[in-house]
């Protein structure tokens, strides 16, 4: 693949390892570092994209995968260094108090429906991608999709009937 | 829209079968809905928390591949580089020793320009090698003496063969 065709496959799923980058890190510097990163390894690989099937699914694991590995890499520095995680107060996450209700009950669901259900919902991302990007597969996100969405249904539903939080 | 129908998208939506073009059929009719309903809130807080990507990410991407692209075709011309500087070097180390100015053979003949003088140095040089065979050649006179005992030696094959003529007339 040739830079013009690599620009042309690549760049614009830009905003979607952006975005994936900033679902697992909260910080919007290391999503960006993240997806720069992630694009350079992209780039060394790329005599091989052409036999890659699912190009976005590729591309949004290894993403993934060095998300992870930038996570792990800052576990070990938090655990050396013995202080909090920072990256929990990035500004994009502190939305107003309406907006933020959804993100609340979404916290709260188990790890894997929190991620296929913002990915899908919030991020706006296609059932293969998700299925690429988490290993699992299409039918696995749909369960766990349609299980999120009722809980955060019901929630809502309380929320709004009662007044309960 | 028709409330069977939009109840029967939000079905599926539910059971997490609900197609894109499902979704977005969901997301127009509440964005423009004045209901007020948990569907259509949960609809509304959707649309507004997605993760907010710079503006310049694009932009920034563009001029990474090209900086990957530039450092690479560095990469590439140094090697290149090398190589010819490679093979220059071995070239003129070929073409030194092909045109390195050897001596003439036959110089040795304009050594003298004068030819008696020549032949006189010539005869000088054959009578020093006569003269030293000769010296050398008297220490191989001894070898004459060693082949004189030989000879003696001779003689007692014929005594061997002469008792060897004995025995056999007696047996």
């Amino acid at each position: 693949m040739n830079k013009a065709e690599f620009k042309k496959e690549v760049l614009p799923l830009s905003d979607k390892m952006y975005r994936l980058a900033h679902r697992l890190l909260f910080d919007s510097e290391a999503s960006r570092d993240c997806v720069q990163e992630s694009l350079i390894k992209i780039w060394e690989a790329r005599a091989k994209l052409e036999k890659v099937d699912n190009l976005p699914g590729y591309i949004l694991r290894i993403v993934r995968n060095t998300a992870l590995d930038k996570l792990r890499k800052e576990k070990r520095i938090q655990e050396l260094d013995a202080e909090p995680p920072d990256y929990i107060t990035d500004s994009n996450y502190e939305h107003e108090e309406g907006n933020s209700l959804i993100l609340q009950i979404t916290e709260r669901l188990p790890d894997q429906q929190k991620m296929i259900f913002t990915l899908r919902d919030i991020e706006g991302f296609t059932y293969d991608e998700i299925a690429s990007s988490l290993d699992l597969s299409v039918n696995n996100v749909r369960v766990n999709l349609s299980i999120a969405r009722k809980k955060i249904r019901e929630e809502m539903t309380k929320i709004y009937n009662y007044g309960l939080r | 829209m028709d409330s069977d129908k939009l109840d029967e998208i939000l079905e599926r939506y539910y059971n997490g079968t609900s197609t894109d073009e499902d979704e977005e059929v969901l997301k127009v009719h509440f964005q423009s809905s004045s209901e007020d309903n948990v569907d259509q809130r949960l609809f509304q807080q959707l649309s507004e928390v997605n993760s907010p990507v710079p503006d310049d990410l694009f932009d920034e991407m563009d001029q990474v591949i090209e900086s990957e692209w530039e450092k690479e075709n560095k990469l590439k011309f140094k090697s290149i580089y090398l190589w010819a500087s490679s093979i220059a070097a071995v070239l003129i180390v070929a073409l030194g020793i092909m045109f390195y100015p050897q001596e003439d053979p036959t110089l040795l003949a304009d050594t003298y320009q004068d030819p008696e003088v020549a032949y006189l140095e010539t005869q000088k040089v054959l009578l020093l090698i006569s003269s030293t065979m000769k010296s050398n050649s008297q220490n191989l006179k001894y070898l004459s003496s060693i082949d004189q005992s030989l000879s003696h030696c001779s003689k007692i094959s014929k005594i061997n063969s002469t008792i060897n003529t004995i025995k056999s007339e007696n047996d």
